[in-house]
Order: structure tokens, then sequence, then C-alpha cells
């Protein structure tokens, strides 16, 4: 198995590779960005025994059309746009399943605060996290993005393709709908 | 009274440094400001929270995928896109020259009779 075997080689010497057919260039391009392409997905999908299914169609989609990808625009932009689709296409082709919200039994007591405090913070996380599932995929994709690198307004625009007042609009409407979800159960 | 687009443009870091500051410092001051922080940021939190991380053999499963559909057996539909946008302005051109072509040969067989009339005695 081929394996990457230079970390120190850039980002277009990657691309580069990968266009010659090189597979250890896109084993590392993999590497790089397995982790945040799997959160990106998963923040859309919302469904964690799907995630790597949709991440192996992503980078495939990159080792295949990496022709398509111009320079124009930095990588990981593109490979965002690819995921982002990618996970929207999978909630459509899920058709009418609602999304799972997972139970939260990853969270870790806080000693700061006592039980009761925790058990009302774990309540209403379970609650937000029923929401997010509940928001349209589009809402989802720019509330991810916004969370997985602290992506500015402009960088998920150009990534979506969408004006930045678009972004904002989405943003807002999303989190609006997560409070009253919130106030909802207060 | 601060707005909630307001709060979120704050830890969005959409906020100029001095309004940044400026609500920092009502934050520190604002116990009921603070709550409404604390929920926004758990509201944050919760989007990624639970993504499942990839395993060492993630790589190896994608190559294995990728020799099993080269790439030059798939339509890459962005360059297929280009294309087809180059060809419909093409065509798009060809015809409009046709039709120019076609008017100018046109015209005359209208205003000839009307010429020919004016010389008839």
């Amino acid at each position: 198995m081929s394996r990457p075997v230079d970390p120190a080689r850039t980002e277009a010497q990657l691309i580069d590779r990968i266009r010659d057919g090189e597979e250890a260039a896109l084993a590392e391009i993999v590497q790089r960005y397995q982790s945040r392409v799997f959160a990106l997905i998963y923040g859309i999908v919302r469904d964690r025994h799907e995630v790597e299914d949709v991440a192996q169609e992503v980078f495939l989609k990159v080792y295949q059309r990496i022709a398509s990808f111009d320079g124009r625009s930095k990588f990981y932009t593109w490979l965002y746009r690819v995921a982002a689709n990618a996970a929207k296409d999978h909630v459509k082709k899920r058709s009418r399943r609602p999304a799972v919200a997972l139970e939260d039994d990853a969270v870790l007591p806080d000693p700061a605060h006592g039980p009761a405090h925790q058990a009302q913070r774990k309540e209403k996380r379970r609650i937000v996290r029923q929401a997010i599932a509940d928001l349209p995929a589009n809402y989802r994709e720019v509330l991810t993005l916004r969370e997985l690198e602290q992506l500015s307004y402009k960088e998920i625009a150009d990534i979506l393709d969408l004006s930045i007042g678009t972004v904002e609009s989405r943003l807002h409407r999303a989190r609006a709908q997560l409070k009253r979800s919130l106030l909802r159960h207060a | 009274m601060h707005d909630d687009n307001t709060l979120w443009r704050y830890l969005d870091g959409e906020l100029d440094p001095t309004q940044a500051r400026n609500l920092r410092a009502a934050i520190e001051a604002d116990p009921e400001l603070s709550r409404r922080i604390e929920d926004m940021k758990l509201m944050s939190d919760e989007v990624l929270a639970g993504a499942p991380e990839p395993d060492e053999a993630f790589a190896d499963r994608v190559l294995a995928a990728s020799r099993a559909a080269p790439a030059a057996e798939v339509l890459d539909l962005e360059q297929a896109r280009r294309v087809l946008k180059k060809v419909a302005i093409a065509a798009a051109i060809l015809a409009a020259v046709s039709l120019t072509y076609l008017g100018f040969r046109m015209v005359p067989e209208f205003i000839e009779p009307a010429q020919a009339g004016s010389l008839l005695p």
C-alpha cells in the first residue's frame, strides 16, 4: 500500500501529483482533511453511521474531478463545497426519514457547577441537538461551516457560492429557530 | 439591550475591535447577558458535538475505491459543463450571423416591388 512519504510537500504539489495519478498524494490529502470532512458531513447529515460512506464518496470525487480544480480558489474551498454538496445530496436521497439526534452520552461532568446546573445543561444540549437535526439542510450547512473552523461569513459565502447577506440570513434564521426550541422547553 | 444578531456577530468574530471590546466589558458586568452568551455558545458547540473521527484505515479504503473507479472512466461534470457552455455560445453566435445574413437577403425582395411600382407609369 502506498503511503504519504513527504509531509513537507505543499498542497499545490500534492494536487499536481494527484492529477498524475499518484496514490500517495491522494492518501496525503485524505489524511490532512479527513477529520474536517467527517465533521462537515456529520454537521449536515446528523447520523454518525452514514458519515464514512459520504466521506469516501467525497474523496473519490476529489480524485475523479481534480482536473476541474483550476487553482483560482483555495483547495479547501473547493473540497468543502464538494463535501457540503455530497452531504446535502445524501440528505435528499434519504428522503423523508428524519435525521436522528443522538443521545448525549459523551458529556464530561463539569466540577465547577453543581449537579442541578449540569442536569439543566445536559437537557439543553439534548434539546439543541434535536433542534439542529430538525433544521433544513441549507441551514445546517452554514452553521456547520461556521463552527468547523470558525470560518468567516465571507469564506462561507465563497464555499457555497452565495452572497454574504444570504449566509448571514441563513445563520440568523437557523439560530433563531434553535433559540425558539430552547425557549419552548424552558 | 443587546439584540441576538449583535451577540452572534460578536461570537462569530464579525464585530469590529472596538465594538467587540465594549461588548466583552458589558458581558463581564451583566450576569443576564453572560447567561445568554453561555446559551449561544452551547448552541454552537452542539453543531459538531458527536462528530465521528475516521479510523486509521479510512485512507486505504479511499485508495481502494479510487482503483475501482479510475478517473479516466468518469465523466467530469464540471469540464463537461464548461464545454457545453462554449458550444452553446458558438451556436448562438452562428444563429445570430445566419439570421442577419438571411435578413439582408430578404430585405431587397420587399423593397424591390415597391421601387418597381414607383417606376410604373
